[in-house]
């Protein structure tokens, strides 16, 4: 009678053992290692983007001369700053090239809308005269100009073929 | 042939035992498996664990290796950011050169235009002119509702202008914008 108790004590003894170790150890070390695993992928993944980025930025800081190139371009369509001044030597590089002079032209700063997203604008507007062909150019050129423009309004009245006056309202725009 | 001379008491006893024993030595061999079983994934796991750390030792070196980079890469950044203002302003714009034309190439030789209003933000093209007949106008009409860049071409009002024999008249329209 006494030899069943015992082994029924060291029954129960080892079952306790065995779901201790079960529930205290080996489920959170598989947990464990099933993150561990989910880590080491994403690790692997940083590691091979990390080392492309390097690569890539390894050849581009080679090619400093292109880059600050184009820096120049993007930051004379898009300046960081209202750069009104190169704006409007631009545009009157622009209308002496056509024979055009401006009657009237004014900066102002644009009215926003509010909206977060929207980018920041300064105003201009323009009175010009001269024949279709010139005015045709200037509407033409100003759509391929130094600095990205928007062009809100247009009025042309016509005299006559050689006489059209154009008065422009648009935007150009500027910010980091 | 021998006899089985143990009482069934004894006998019974004797098969309980055995059972207990058998019993026991299943648990032990479970236990025995199950502490085989703990140490393989302890072992497992830490071997995982170091090759994570080494991992991230690779890209703590790969991190210093970039920062002489980080200026190249913020100015790459700001310059992409730019590009991006920039595609988004050319493509939504109106290219009104093209415009123009359009309404040029419509206009008859008869008819003199001698206004023109174009609007970006209502869309709206507002075009004032002399013609010596109407059917020049309907003609302009017609040749602007053939356009898709314009819509809803509207011809509001012609009067006659006794002195000069021709009539003065107003064409609304829409313009197709890009959404």
């Amino acid at each position: 009678m006494f030899k069943i108790k015992n082994i029924t004590i060291q029954i129960i003894i080892l079952l306790v053992s065995i779901t201790s170790v079960l529930l205290f150890f080996i489920k959170p070390t598989i947990n464990e290692i099933k993150s561990s695993k989910h880590s080491l992928k994403q690790k692997q993944t940083d590691l091979i983007n990390s080392t492309e980025k390097y690569e890539a930025l390894k050849k581009a800081s080679k090619n400093e001369v292109s880059i600050a190139q184009i820096e120049t371009k993007i930051l004379g369509l898009y300046p960081d700053d209202k750069d009104i001044s190169n704006f409007i030597i631009n545009l009157e590089k622009l209308a002496k090239n056509e024979n055009l002079t401006f009657n009237n032209l004014s900066i102002s700063e644009a009215k926003s809308s509010g909206k977060k997203a929207e980018a920041s604008s300064v105003q201009f507007d323009f009175n010009t005269s001269g024949s279709y062909q010139q005015i045709n150019n200037i509407v033409k050129k100003l759509e391929q100009f130094a600095r990205v423009n928007t062009i809100n309004n247009l009025n042309l009245s016509i005299k006559g073929e050689n006489d059209i006056n154009l008065k422009v309202t648009g935007h150009i725009y500027y910010g980091k | 042939m021998s006899i089985n001379l143990i009482p069934p008491k004894i006998k019974q006893e004797r098969k309980l035992n055995k059972t207990l024993y058998e019993a026991v030595l299943g648990f032990w061999i479970i236990f025995a498996c199950t502490i085989i079983f703990a140490s393989a994934i302890y072992f497992y796991n830490s071997s995982l664990s170091s090759s994570l750390q080494s991992w991230q030792e690779k890209i703590d070196d790969q991190k210093t290796k970039n920062k002489p980079l980080a200026e190249t890469e913020s100015k790459i950044q700001k310059l992409n950011n730019k590009l991006i203002k920039i595609d988004n302003l050319i493509t939504s714009r109106t290219n009104w050169s093209t415009v123009l034309e359009s309404i040029a190439s419509a206009t008859p030789k008869n008819i003199q235009v001698t206004n023109l209003n174009l609007d970006r933000a209502s869309g709206q093209i507002a075009i004032q002119g002399i013609a010596t007949t109407r059917t020049d106008i309907a003609f302009m009409k017609e040749k602007l509702e053939e356009n898709d860049k314009f819509s809803t071409v509207t011809f509001s009002t012609s009067s006659f202008n006794e002195q000069t024999n021709d009539y003065n008249f107003n064409l609304n329209m829409n313009l197709n914008q890009k959404k």
